[in-house]
């Protein structure tokens, strides 16, 4: 702190700066307790003026182009979803087709495929992908210490 | 004929207790009579913008939802749902009729305009199970958050707190909770504010999701994972947080001093899967760990 402190010209310190909105002196009243400072912050936080941005103001042109980008933006997302339902589709066709292929083929092995998978669990080290993927993502030797 | 002639003389009134207020009886803004509900804030022309729909910029109230990537969609559309589909279809497949309320069978003379007989073996109905296929794949619909703190009926401050701790977490507005009735021996009063909810669905959803499983999860002592037994037969999963556990949210962490107290929270995860058991394959997609038995799993036959 000190080191960049020493970076900033003295003659800053002396200029007054407008805030609006914030109190720059300190009231006369007498300061309240932090339990109470500590509700009040928490009140500001959570109050009816924080729920919604400034309105932008756009002019007509900003407005088409804005109306334009979201419109090609939920085309694309609407042909990804319809490429997305088709492939599922597809192997759903598969799935059934190969088990109908097994029955005809060999029943007991029809019968295994065919089981209902209760309890059915993805593996715990799978991840959720990431830009930038931790260098080791399990540890593999942790074992709990029960036994 | 005599019935319009008694009523005809009298100015109709639409209720006695309105007149005495002095008050019209019906609504004075035009139109006046309608069979719909009209939102007649919406006739005025003062404002607009307000009547555009949400999703238009020129409303105030228009929020950017799409700014960022999803990354968990996405990993559920590239990796799960076709695993899913995988390990939940079945060759001839027929809805399951779930259980039903039963006709009375009609030997009393009193089983007439009586409710029907409650289902057999059960209180309540049980939903249909329908084939499953490429068009009812699970996914996680949405996450209800309830934080009820006790100690809010001495010291409201306390809901107060659980609010601001759920938003903080969650990142979307939460709904303060009132307690319902009077319960004596609790010394809770109707109307007192008992902590706060939060409903959270798509991103928010899915950001809260990552960070509960990446970041708060792993790092609590001990921890053994969701009950196989949680679940409300129709695939919603329920579990909670401790007060220390949720110190472990980045949000709460960094920012220690803030938080002398911290409130424990029930979370219910609403899947669109059919059974319980489909819900937990769902959600351990996402690193949500289960433990203990499952019913109608054989304990070897469990997987962790």
């Amino acid at each position: 702190m000190n080191t960049i402190n020493s970076k900033i010209p003295k003659f800053q310190s002396s200029i007054i700066q407008q805030i609006r909105g914030i109190r720059t002196k300190k009231s006369r009243v007498a300061t309240v307790s932090t339990g109470t400072q500590r509700v009040i912050t928490q009140l500001s936080v959570i109050s009816g003026r924080k729920k919604y941005p400034r309105l932008l103001k756009l002019s007509n042109e900003d407005r088409i182009r804005h109306e334009t980008i979201n419109k090609a933006w939920s085309l694309y997302q609407k042909d990804l979803r319809n490429e997305r339902n088709e492939q599922l589709e597809l192997q759903y066709n598969s799935i059934l087709n190969a088990l109908n292929d097994l029955k005809q083929v060999d029943i007991e092995l029809f019968k295994v495929a065919n089981k209902k998978e209760k309890g059915k669990r993805f593996p715990i080290d799978l991840r959720i992908p990431v830009d930038f993927p931790a260098n080791k993502v399990w540890h593999y030797e942790v074992k709990s210490n029960k036994k | 004929m005599l019935a319009t002639k008694t009523f005809g003389s009298s100015i109709r009134l639409f209720s006695s207790s309105v007149v005495v207020s002095g008050k019209p009886g019906c609504s004075i803004v035009k139109p006046v009579h309608h069979r719909i509900k009209i939102d007649k804030n919406k006739l005025s022309p003062r404002f607009p913008e307000l009547n555009l729909p949400k999703t238009d910029i020129r409303n105030p109230a228009f929020r950017p939802t799409a700014t960022h990537q999803d990354r968990v969609q996405e990993y559920y559309h590239n990796s799960v749902e076709s695993d899913l589909l995988l390990i939940n279809v079945q060759e001839g497949e027929f809805t399951q009729s779930g259980k039903k309320r039963r006709e009375w069978d009609g030997s009393s003379p009193y089983h007439l305009n009586r409710p029907l007989r409650k289902p057999k073996g059960s209180d309540t109905e049980t939903i249909d199970i329908k084939p499953h296929t490429h068009k009812n794949i699970p996914q996680i619909e949405a996450i209800h958050i309830n934080c009820y703190v006790e100690q809010a009926k001495d010291n409201s401050n306390h809901a107060l707190t659980s609010l601001t701790q759920l938003q903080q977490i969650t990142g979307v507005k939460p709904k303060p909770i009132f307690a319902k009735t009077n319960v004596i021996h609790w010394r809770v009063r109707a109307g007192f504010q008992m902590g706060a909810s939060a409903t959270l669905k798509g991103r928010p959803m899915h950001q809260f999701l990552s960070t509960l499983t990446e970041v708060v999860l792993p790092r609590i002592r001990e921890y053994k994972g969701i009950s196989n037994k949680s679940g409300d037969t129709t695939g919603n999963i329920q579990f909670g947080l401790t007060p220390d556990d949720v110190r472990y949210f980045p949000e709460i962490e960094s920012n220690q001093d803030l938080w002398p107290k911290t409130f424990g929270m029930h979370f219910n995860i609403v899947t669109s899967a059919q059974t319980d058991s489909e819900a937990r394959t769902l959600l351990s997609a996402f690193g949500l760990p289960f433990h203990g038995s499952e019913k109608g799993v054989k304990p070897e036959n469990i997987e962790y």
